[in-house]
């Protein structure tokens, strides 16, 4: 197995342990409202996103959106 | 959870690839920089952007709509980003003067931000009519980000006491701030 792969399929376990899910709950429920508002207005601040990345990470997030969820 | 969430994610949910690309805009700018603002690092930014994405998009199921999207996404992004800045054991804020000088075209609509500037608005008139003391802990706690011991040491308080003042202030603003007023349009 790739070194890749094995830290893909690591990271996904990680996903889906319930621990990682009970922890966005605390995040959640502990909203810190300062970190929020960074979070909302983060997308205002002028930094520009390597345009390689953005278009990859795009490609790779539809394919599996299209497997995933087409019917 | 609202309207516009829900039909966003039961569009994604069916197939749609024009929902994915709604969402994929609204997001990828904010998770990446409030990442690299925690971060201080392109590449590890461009790691936990990915990784939030691939949580979101994975277990998109999982979404219940007891929160508001964009809260969900929020605590996925915050919980990657602390389990990430556990491992390296510390935060490093990268200042706005630190940041590349060239605006990034925003992918966002008007609307979008404008919703968040009402979004924040609201927050400030929460915040301002919050005890003078309250207030002060807030603004010194996570305007200025000194430590407790700091604030303490500022403020002539025990940390207990400053910890405790921070506590209260939150609790307010939560009971003020329902997740319902959040008017986001996305």
């Amino acid at each position: 197995m790739s070194k890749e792969r094995a830290k893909r399929r690591e990271v996904d376990s990680q996903w889906l342990r319930s621990a990682f899910w009970d922890e966005v709950e605390v995040e959640i429920e502990a909203l810190d409202w300062y970190d929020f508002l960074e979070f909302l207005e983060a997308d205002s601040l002028p930094i520009p996103i390597r345009g390689e990345f953005r278009e990859e990470l795009r490609e790779r997030l539809r394919d599996f959106v299209r497997e995933r969820y087409s019917h | 959870m609202k309207n516009s969430d829900q039909k966003l994610v039961d569009a994604i949910r069916g197939g749609d690839s024009a929902a994915f690309e709604t969402l994929y805009k609204i997001y990828m700018q904010r998770i990446h920089n409030f990442a690299l603002r925690k971060l201080g690092d392109p590449s590890e930014a461009e790691d936990v952007t990915q990784e939030v994405f691939a949580a979101v998009f994975t277990c998109l199921d999982r979404f219940e709509g007891k929160s508001e999207l964009v809260v969900w996404i929020y605590g996925i992004t915050r919980n990657i980003l602390n389990n990430r800045l556990r491992r390296r054991g510390g935060v490093r804020l990268l200042c706005l003067d630190e940041m590349p000088p060239q605006a990034a075209p925003s992918e966002l609509g008007p609307e979008s931000r404008v919703a968040a500037r009402q979004a924040l608005a609201c927050v400030q008139q929460a915040i301002e009519a919050l005890p003078r003391e309250q207030r002060r802990m807030l603004e010194l706690r996570h305007g200025k980000r000194l430590a407790i011991r700091r604030i303490a040491e500022l403020t002539h308080r025990s940390e207990d006491a400053v910890k405790s003042s921070l506590y209260r202030a939150r609790r307010t603003l939560a009971s003020k701030l329902p997740g319902a007023k959040l008017e986001l349009s996305f």
